[in-house]
């Protein structure tokens, strides 16, 4: 937009019209010819002035001679002209008419009788005539004939001025030509870039609205079958005593719960996409924490093997963003292997690897099918799969290219058919530490020690759930369902700490509760549960704690031995 | 070139002088009429020559009415200096101090040594004027005698002198 800008600048509107330049041209060619007419009338008029004045001078210097009938005198008066060359001829005549003495070298003899009258151009000759005054006596007549130049010779002196006004014109006519093309050109220009970035807002629009209908599709299908897993799986837990067996579809059915916890967390994830949050992490620490998820994204035949050299560079990226680009690699690692296999994810710290610049690489290499070299080519190309109609989007990969370019990095892909893909990502090492939220913790059980815990949520069976959790870990859990009953629970029965749901019913959330429980207990651990992504948000800018729903007894734990490490 | 331009001037010289006898053919009293009444052109006379603003220019012939009778025919109706030009014919012993030009042939008139009149003699006067009328190869041509004119205090023109036959100091 600067660029188009500046360049508009320099369009000068009236010169952008080819007709404009050419009228200058003529305009200036006019104006050529009039000023030689015009230099061509003053030379006439000089030469008519200057003949006029020779012939005055001759009668005033013949008067005496012409008076006393002096031929000799008059003839060396008029004499003295004919060294002018371009005198042709001159003549004196006495009163009566009659020439008195005179030359005519050549274009023709002198008038015989009378001279004729003054100034006139005939045959390219000027005439002039001049009357011989002595006092108030008039004598007689003056008559010179001069050659006027030929137009040829006089447009000759005008040749050189002539090319020089033409070559102007031309120019003028050339380059006003030449802008007018330019900013033709340049409007296609413009209007080929407003087309093109109508054409990639459309494509992002139709990138992100097409994700969103395969994801919401897929998440349909997938919750589908695992509702049917579970409940199917509940049904024959309440036929079924024997207790191996009931343990057996208890997995079953946990496992199903899991997956839908997975699934619903990707589409969280996914919700959050459009806000792109930067965050300094660790590229070993986040990518053995999508172990678990990648397990459970690919088939039982295939391995992930992890080979991640220690003391990685920190980068900076969106952390969810790196999460779904490395499943999305491995997913098609995943299907370019058919029949099973081993998946390698490494990462290796590249100095200067980046223009110069330190980078961290992560490989994920396959030994799957490969790609011939045309579709690696197209390969990062938004819409493009080689998946069959449904199975696939054509927006991994393309996703994984957008996420390395967004931060400062790259992506590319080595492949040969029949021997495996490794796609690079090359990411920017970060200079500055680690954001306090990336670093995980360890999971380990916290002894609750029969610690009072209130449990605010307004959902009967998820409360019902949390508190089994609770106690599960050790602790004892007293359940309020409405921000404002959880108040008057926290006072009267002043707890040890509060799990408290951020989106309930009523005149306060759980964000406003918990507020109203640090005025008063400045101290006491909090920690909010939420499944919506922008609740979660305003929490995290408020510094608390956050459980994301659904979340599992391992996940809570975490989460309070967050809470209460902190205000230990 | 130059051959050619000596022919063209030979012939311009041939034009310019064919007139020439038509001229030969005006008597010499004609042409000394036309001479004196032309003379006054190239003189200038001093402040007083003249009685009054509104005198004519005089020019008086003594005795020569061959001369005077062209003369007036030619001065007919004519001005010189702003001033009605008169022909007076006058005998011996008349005053001709008012008068502008006197042509005394070879006569005498009693005239003032300094009055301002341009006198004209014939040639064999017995005592020539300002100018003395002389023949060459059959022109009437003129003397001018400075010395007098001086003494008239007449101003004569260098273009007269240019053509005068010779000019005496």
């Amino acid at each position: 937009m600067a660029v188009r800008t500046s360049l508009r600048r320099f369009e000068l509107p009236f010169l952008g019209k080819a007709w404009i330049a050419a009228v200058f041209a003529v305009v200036l060619l006019l104006l050529g010819v009039a000023i030689a007419l015009a230099n061509e009338r003053a030379a006439a008029n000089e030469q008519s002035r200057r003949a006029t004045v020779q012939a005055e001078i001759l009668a005033g210097s013949v008067s005496a001679a012409l008076a006393f009938d002096d031929k000799p005198t008059a003839q060396e008066y008029v004499r003295a002209l004919h060294a002018s060359p371009e005198i042709e001829a001159a003549g004196i005549f006495s009163q009566d008419g009659t020439l008195f003495a005179g030359f005519a070298t050549s274009g023709g003899p002198l008038p015989s009788h009378g001279a004729p009258q003054s100034p006139q151009v005939h045959n390219g000759r000027l005439s002039v005539a001049v009357p011989v005054v002595q006092g108030s006596l008039q004598l007689g007549t003056v008559y010179i004939r001069t050659i006027v130049e030929p137009w040829t010779r006089r447009a000759s002196r005008y040749v050189v001025s002539g090319i020089l006004l033409t070559l102007a014109a031309l120019l003028i006519a050339v380059l006003g030509s030449a802008y007018s093309a330019a900013s033709e050109a340049y409007k296609e220009l413009q209007r080929e870039t407003d087309a093109r970035e109508r054409a990639e807002t459309a494509l992002r629009q139709a990138q992100k609205m097409e994700a969103m209908g395969q994801l919401t599709g897929g998440v349909a299908h997938d919750f589908n079958n695992l509702l049917m897993a579970a409940s199917s799986g509940v049904e024959l837990l309440q036929r079924s005593d024997d207790p191996k067996r009931r343990a057996r579809l208890v997995l079953g059915i946990k496992d199903a719960l899991d997956r839908g916890a997975k699934l619903t967390q990707q589409l969280l994830t996914f919700a959050r996409r459009t806000q792109v949050k930067p965050e300094v992490i660790d590229v070993g620490i986040r990518l053995s924490g999508i172990r678990d998820l990648l397990d459970r994204s690919l088939r039982e035949d295939v391995h992930v093997e992890f080979n991640l050299d220690e003391d990685l560079w920190p980068i900076e990226v969106d952390a969810a963003q790196f999460d779904i680009a490395i499943v999305n690699v491995a997913v098609n690692a995943r299907d370019a292997m058919p029949k099973g296999g081993e998946i390698d994810i490494e990462a290796k710290n590249l100095a200067g690897a980046l223009d110069g610049e330190d980078a961290v690489e992560i490989r994920v290499v396959d030994h799957g099918t490969g790609m011939e070299p045309e579709t690696v080519e197209k390969a990062f190309e938004p819409f493009f799969t080689t998946k069959g109609v449904g199975r696939g989007t054509g927006l991994g990969l393309s996703q994984v290219y957008g996420f390395a370019r967004a931060a400062g990095g790259m992506a590319h892909i080595e492949s040969k058919p029949g021997e495996g893909t490794t796609v690079y990502l090359v990411l920017p090492r970060c200079m500055r530490a680690l954001t306090q939220e990336t670093r995980r913790t360890a999971a380990k059980m916290p002894d609750l020690k029969n610690e009072k815990l209130l449990v605010v949520e307004d959902d009967d069976q998820i409360a019902d759930m949390l508190q089994q959790m609770v106690s599960e870990l050790g602790g004892r859990a007293i359940r309020a369902s409405t921000a404002k009953e959880g108040l008057q629970l926290f006072e009267k029965e002043s707890p040890h700490g509060i799990i408290s749901d951020m989106v309930m019913p009523g005149e306060w959330d759980g964000l406003e509760l918990v507020r109203q429980v640090r005025r008063r207990k400045g101290d006491v651990p909090v920690l909010l549960m939420t499944g919506y992504s922008s609740a979660a948000a305003k929490a995290r800018e408020e510094g608390y704690t956050l459980l994301e729903k659904p979340f599992n007894l391992e996940q809570l734990a975490r989460g309070l031995s967050e809470v209460f490490g902190q205000s230990a | 070139m130059r051959g050619r331009r000596l022919q063209l001037w030979g012939l311009g010289l041939t034009l310019a002088l064919a007139p020439a006898p038509a001229l030969a053919q005006v008597s010499e009293a004609a042409v000394k009429a036309a001479y004196l009444y032309k003379m006054a052109a190239f003189v200038t006379w001093p402040p007083g020559a003249f009685a009054s603003a509104s005198s004519p220019f005089r020019i008086c012939v003594l005795n020569r009415t061959d001369v005077a009778g062209p003369l007036s025919e030619l001065t007919r109706g004519a001005q010189t200096w702003g001033r009605q030009v008169v022909v007076s014919v006058i005998g011996g012993g008349q005053d001709v101090n008012q008068c502008q030009i006197l042509f005394l042939g070879d006569g005498r008139a009693p005239l003032g040594e300094s009055a301002p009149v341009l006198t004209v003699t014939d040639r064999g006067a017995a005592s020539p004027g300002v100018v003395e009328f002389t023949m060459q190869q059959s022109h009437v041509r003129f003397v001018i005698h400075r010395g007098q004119a001086d003494a008239r205090r007449l101003q004569i023109s260098s273009k007269l002198l240019a053509v005068a036959a010779a000019v005496v100091p």
